[in-house]
Formats: C-alpha cells, structure tokens, sequence
C-alpha cells in the first residue's frame, strides 16, 4: 500500500522534472541565440561602413562574449559587395552558427544624378522657411515640399542565428547608413 | 492486533501521507512554475527584434539630418521663434517627420515613406509584424563658458507582436556657431 502511493506521488514528479529541466535547457539555448545575434549586429552596426558594402576581400570581424564560463571570441568573415558572411561561436559545446545578408536597401546615386540613379535612392522630404532673419516666416505653401536624393547606399542588415540542433533560429534585422559625409 | 502494533501502523501511514502531500506541493510548484516559464522565450526574442527596429529608426533620422543639416536648423529655429503660429509649427514639424512614420494606407500622391520601406522590407525577410517611428527629433544646445555646442536628441521607438522599445539616442554634431 505504502509503495503505491509512493509510485503515485513519484510519477508526476519525474515527469514534472524532466519537463522543467527541458524547459530550462531551451530556455537558456534560446537566450544564447537572442545574445549572440544582438552581439553581432552590435558589432556590425559599429564596424566599417565599407566591410559591409563592399567587401572586395574577405574581411574578418572579430568579436567575443562574455558568458558565465568565461569569454568565447570568434569572427565573421565578410565578403561580397554588399557583404555575406558567416561565424560559428562554440558555447558550452553547443555551436552557433551567425550568418550575415547586407542588403542596400537603398542604393545611391553617387553623384549621378540621373531619373534611373536617383530611382533607387533613399529620398528625404522636406519643407525649409525661407531665410530671412528677424522676420516672421511666410505662412506654409499648402503641400509643397522639396525632395532630397541620397548620394549614399543604405544598408539593412540581417542577422541569422542557428543553434546546434539547427531547430532554434533567430533572425535580427536592422539598417545602416553610411554617416562618413 | 495489539494496541502498540496498531499506533506504529497509524503513525507510518501519518508519515506517508505527510511525505506524500510534501511530493506533491513540490510537483505542483514545479509544474506551474515551468508553465509561467514558457511564453518567456517569445517574449523575449519579440523585444530584441523591436529593440533593433528602433535602432533602425534612430539610424534613418540621423542620417537625414546629416544630409540636410541646413534645412533641419532652420525648421529647428522656426520650430522655437516666439512669432510662429502653431499652423506654421505644425506643417513644418509634420513635413520634416513624415519620412518617419510609415502608415499602411497609401498617403496623398502616392508618397511611401522611407519608414514604411523599410518596415516592409523588414516584415518580409523575418515574417514578423515589425514596426517603427520617431516620436522625436530635436536639437539640445549646451551653452558654457567659452562654448556652444550642439546634439541632436532622437526618441524612436520599435514594436514587434505587441512588445515595444523605445530608444533616445543623443548625438554629436559639429557646428561652428557665429560670435
């Protein structure tokens, strides 16, 4: 009698255990990956503009992180124009793998300042008052509003993480423009 | 069965039911702790993909005031003159923002914002409901003694399935201002 009700109470436990320990397992994977790919868009956010837009050699872009175990570095290396690449970082045995896809998501005109150049450019709007200091400005001109075309590219970024089992992945996107000028 | 027998009995099956109800709370806790545990990971993932779409925001009003520097001083200045009418502040201010906000409906004359661009492109390569904008976009200028300088003060904000970031950015900018 007094096995049975042991064995009652002890299968809900194992159960409950090997689910909190999946759980906990997936759980710090998951954070691993979450870390890793905002690790490497930070890096790349701050790297050069040039690595990411062109990168007519391989270049490699070395970074760490800092986990409980220690720092782990590795490097991505980059290449095309816009650039590709990939990185694998080992943590606690378990490989992930970085890969990178730099895409223009506007191109420049570059100085060109043709219709096709200027198609593909970012274009900023905006409506300036006219400069006559110490007056008051004339009133706003209904919808009119000036138009600018970028000379530069602007980049978006997308960062795609895999962990080990290749089951988890996460994708990171964000833009870059290129702030030299 | 004799009285001794029967209260060692009673007292083992005391102790059993104890031990069992202890079992049992603790499967309990356990179960529900790693039930609350498991939308966290979604969470989580969500407001690292929002926290990178305001930073795309920040990038995109940064960088057009890099390339309209003059323009910008200007609506800066007209924002902040006692004589402008809240008419004038307001086509100037929403004229200078508009790039930043990337309504779905299609605007007046066909016009796509560069934000709106850039939330489509994003929603297509992760498949996720990502959005962004700049609630501001102001010059901070620091007066000391023998100085004058200027920042530029981005509030942007990103959003993907319900969670939201919101990131200030203060930037540097190198003006040489008149005597």
């Amino acid at each position: 009698m007094a096995a049975l009700l042991l064995a009652l109470a002890a299968v809900p436990l194992i159960q409950s255990f090997s689910q909190s320990y999946e759980i906990a397992t997936r759980q710090v994977e998951q954070e691993t990956i979450a870390k890793v790919a905002e690790a490497a868009l930070n890096k790349l956010m701050s790297g050069r503009f040039d690595d990411l837009n062109a990168a007519v050699v391989k270049v490699a872009v070395p970074f760490e992180i800092q986990t409980p175990a220690g720092p782990v570095s590795a490097k991505i290396d980059l290449l095309g124009s816009p650039a590709q690449g990939t990185g694998t970082f080992v943590i606690s045995g378990i490989p992930y793998r970085v890969q990178v896809a730099v895409a223009r998501m506007f191109a420049g005109h570059h100085g060109v300042l043709t219709p096709a150049a200027t198609a593909k450019a970012l274009t900023f709007s905006y409506a300036a008052p006219a400069n006559t200091m110490g007056l008051p400005p004339p009133p706003p001109p209904g919808l009119v509003v000036a138009t600018y075309s970028c000379p530069d590219d602007f980049l978006r970024i997308l960062v795609k993480v895999t962990s080990g089992r290749g089951d988890r992945e996460m994708r990171l996107i964000t833009c870059r423009g290129d702030m030299r000028r | 069965m004799k009285p001794f027998a029967a209260a060692r009995h009673g007292f083992a099956l005391v102790t059993l039911l104890l031990f069992m109800m202890v079992l049992l709370t603790f499967v309990g806790l356990l179960h529900f702790s790693s039930r609350g545990q498991k939308g966290v990971h979604t969470r989580l993932f969500d407001q690292t993909k929002a926290l990178m779409a305001a930073r795309a925001a920040v990038e995109l009003a940064v960088y057009k005031y890099r390339m309209l520097p003059a323009e910008f001083y200007k609506v800066n200045r007209l924002l902040h003159a006692p004589m402008t009418s809240t008419a004038e502040r307001d086509f100037f201010s929403a004229a200078w923002m508009n790039d930043f906000s990337g309504p779905s409906a299609a605007m007046p004359g066909g016009f796509v914002s560069p934000a709106r661009v850039i939330i489509d492109e994003m929603r297509r390569e992760t498949g996720d409901p990502i959005d962004l904008g700049v609630d501001g976009c102001e010059l901070v200028t620091r007066k000391e003694s023998g100085y004058v300088k200027d920042f530029l003060r981005v509030k942007a904000w990103g959003s993907c399935n319900g969670e939201r970031k919101t990131l200030e950015q203060l930037v540097e900018v190198e003006v040489t201002h008149g005597p």
